[in-house]
């Protein structure tokens, strides 16, 4: 590989007055010229093109060809530098730097808000393009060094034999993914579809970008039909749950299944159940079981249930009667309180029995989270319910031709980590020995 | 609180007294050079492992879904993943010097987990209905065990070029080091980032399909995933500096250790986050 020459110097030993800088040492110089180079002319060419997907693939795109293709050209530094160790490193930390930057700054708001949370530095912000790090122009010139460098150092290893596949195939996995991102960038269609079970078809998507509505609707090409939407919930279960107080209100701290055993509370304080009643009015409704209320939750009818606890705290003893409907509790010696409540319904999953029609052709189907549905090129995925309307269901309609080939990328990534780090050792040794 | 785990989770207490006891016995392997102190130590683990394995499949039994929903739950199985990959790690090296920072780890990890103990089960929300969400998870884990076993290494490499002390650990010919050999700590570090760098690709990609299946969408730049993202990037430069001259030796090791840092910060950190309200992946039920 052409990088031993920048991986056997030594960097940071101080030169001689007068004499010529390392080869290390001028590697570095020209790592900081090219990755500097490019966030400036990035920053510099958004000014006067406005960046977004187009401009970022295109700029990306541009630059990594005309940065590789001179790396081919012109032999020598350029091209040692681009396939060396030492430059993909800087440039793995530079991307780094700029995903937590990302996580530093809010992306893809609106302008008025950079001004109110960051006052002056809001507007910096905005000009930079820090509010939208990964679609900015200077973004691109970074992915646009790192594609260079991929395909250089992957170039350098052609032909591929089985002793450096996995080199190869890793960073063919990363040009792939990039290909397909870029792809995905600048072809892809997201959008929304609202249903209503029982209404009209919907025969548009609402697009979307970064999930915000861009005012513009896209035929779908066909019908799509909501027959039947359904919200299933976990069961409904009982708990006696222990709160302590936090401020100004209470914070759940344990929950107990009802059973014959003494529960020790985390303040301290301990309580047995004496009685659960299922079906209980006031002076009626005949005692169970404790643990009949676990099967509250597999089906068993529990109409108006309640507890008696016998609560030991501070040394004394007390009996202490809770009804779920009431949702009172009850102050322990200790500081903390025991209640008798159900647990909130939580939802399970929610699911849309749809229908796509296309002229004559019709094709049914169910859609639910983790569960999506292609028809004709779209892909619907179940994003959205309204718990206030039980008929609405929001589908995400998605046409994005990039994902098989970020797949294939991934694939390759995977394929090609593994290789390199166990086979080509073995292959190597094999060969030595 | 105390009182209440002992009363109410007696196998977790349990677990942490044996992480205790492998962790104070593998300290004491370091000084012994009686080979049974050192059996016992890896007995001690043994059985902690296994206790802390019963607790996962208890709480699976429990809560009807895998349990790694909430930070609590991920903690106990990260205690586990750390344990877990260290022994595997003791045999393939056959070495005992790093029980002591394993079972730190793994019992540090059973200690946070008392902070954010799940006050009750929570349910599984559908998006973490997914067919990917366990092997993401156990990838990523176990993968996290590795980075830790590389940081535990890194960290002794760096005392052992400081003080004698841990420069004669690696030397005990009996009780730690099974070998008899010096131990190549560089190598063996680099050895577990090139693993837990595998797991974590394996993850990272295994994670953008879930959320393709989804949500529609491979990768939106949420928080996690950026700092998933950083991770990886962290790594992947450590594996290119290392083929760079001046990158092996104390340098390499401060930045496994550094990586590991990231690590926490992804896995812990997303909260500080000014963002973090945007994340999809911030963990709930704590």
């Amino acid at each position: 590989m052409n990088s031993s020459s920048t991986s056997t110097a030594t960097v940071g030993r101080p030169a001689a007055p007068g004499a010529a800088p390392s080869p290390a040492a001028r590697e570095v110089s020209l790592i900081a010229a090219l990755v500097a180079g490019v966030i400036l002319a990035g920053s510099m060419l958004q000014i006067v093109v406005a960046p977004g997907p187009v401009a970022l693939v295109a700029s990306g795109g541009l630059a990594g060809a005309a940065i590789f293709a001179l790396g081919q050209v012109v032999p020598g530094r350029l091209r040692q530098t681009l396939t060396g160790f030492r430059f993909v490193s800087v440039l793995l930390f530079a991307l780094a730097l700029c995903a937590v930057l990302g996580t530093l700054v809010l992306q893809g708001k609106p302008p008025d808000l950079y001004r109110t949370r960051y006052g002056a530095v809001g507007d910096l912000i905005m000009l930079l393009r820090l509010d939208d790090v990964f679609h900015s122009i200077w973004f691109g010139g970074l992915i646009a060094l790192f594609s260079a460098s991929v395909l250089s150092s992957a170039v350098l290893r052609w032909p591929v034999g089985l002793r450096n596949a996995g080199f190869f195939t890793c960073h063919l996995g990363l040009l792939t993914s990039l290909a397909g991102a870029a792809a995905s960038t600048t072809l892809s269609v997201k959008g929304r579809v609202d249903l209503h079970a029982g209404g009209e078809h919907a025969s548009a998507v609402r697009v979307t970008r970064g999930g915000v509505p861009t005012g513009e609707f896209l035929p779908l090409g066909f019908d799509l039909r909501l027959d039947r939407f359904d919200v299933v919930r976990y069961n409904a279960e009982y708990r006696v749950a222990y709160y302590e107080p936090v401020g100004e209100t209470w914070r759940l701290k344990a929950s107990f299944d009802p059973d014959a055993e003494k529960h020790r509370l985390p303040g301290g304080d301990s309580f047995r159940f004496k009685a659960f009643y299922p079906d209980y009015a006031a002076g009626a409704g005949a005692p169970a079981d404790p643990r009949s209320l676990q099967q509250a939750g597999a089906g068993k009818e529990v109409k108006d249930p309640a507890v008696l606890l016998q609560i030991a705290e501070g040394g004394r003893s007390r009996e202490v009667l809770l009804v779920a409907r009431e949702g009172g509790g009850v102050r322990l010696a200790g500081g903390g309180a025991l209640a008798f409540q159900r647990r909130e319904d939580e939802v399970k999953t929610f699911r849309s029995e749809v229908t796509a029609l296309a002229g004559p052709k019709q094709q049914k189907a169910t859609i639910a989270v983790n569960d999506p549905f292609e028809f004709q090129g779209w892909t619907f995925y179940q994003v959205n319910y309204d718990p206030r309307d039980p008929t609405y269901s929001g589908l995400e309609a998605v046409k994005d031709p990039g994902v098989p080939w970020v797949f294939l990328g991934f694939g390759l990534i995977s394929l090609g980590v593994c290789y390199l780090f166990y086979v080509e050792p073995r292959l190597r040794r094999r060969k030595e020995a | 609180m105390l009182q209440y785990i002992l009363a109410e989770h007696p196998f977790f207490a349990a677990t942490s007294v044996l992480y205790a006891g492998a962790l104070t016995i593998y300290g004491a392997a370091w000084r012994s050079t009686r080979k049974v102190v050192a059996q016992l130590a890896t007995a001690a683990m043994c059985a902690a492992l296994a206790l802390n394995l019963s607790l996962i499949v208890g709480r699976w039994i429990e809560a009807d879904r895998a349990p790694f929903k909430s930070l609590f739950e991920s903690l106990v199985f990260l205690s586990f993943t750390m344990g877990a990959v260290y022994l595997v790690m003791e045999r393939l090296y056959r070495t005992r010097v790093f029980g002591t920072l394993a079972a730190l780890g793994s019992l540090g990890s059973l200690v946070y987990a008392v902070t954010k103990w799940d006050a009750e089960i929570v349910k599984l929300p559908p998006a973490l209905q997914s067919g990917w969400f366990i092997p993401h998870v156990v990838v990523y884990f176990i993968g996290y065990g590795a980075l830790f076993f590389a940081t535990a290494v890194a960290v002794v490499q760096l005392l052992a070029s400081r003080y004698q002390f841990f420069r004669r650990l690696l030397e005990v010919k009996a009780g730690t080091v099974l070998s008899g050999k010096a131990l190549d700590l560089e190598r063996v570090s680099y050895d577990a980032i090139r693993f837990g760098f595998v797991l974590l690709t394996v993850g990272l990609l295994v994670g953008s399909v879930w959320a393709k299946s989804a949500w529609g969408d491979y990768w939106v730049w949420d928080p996690k995933e950026n700092w998933s993202l950083v991770t990886w990037l962290v790594y992947g430069a450590y594996l290119h500096l290392r083929r760079v001259k001046g990158w092996r030796g104390n340098k390499g090791a401060w930045l496994a250790v550094a990586g590991f840092a990231v690590v926490m910060f992804t896995y812990l950190g997303m909260e500080m986050l000014p963002t973090a309200q945007e994340s999809a992946h911030v963990y709930t039920g704590q």
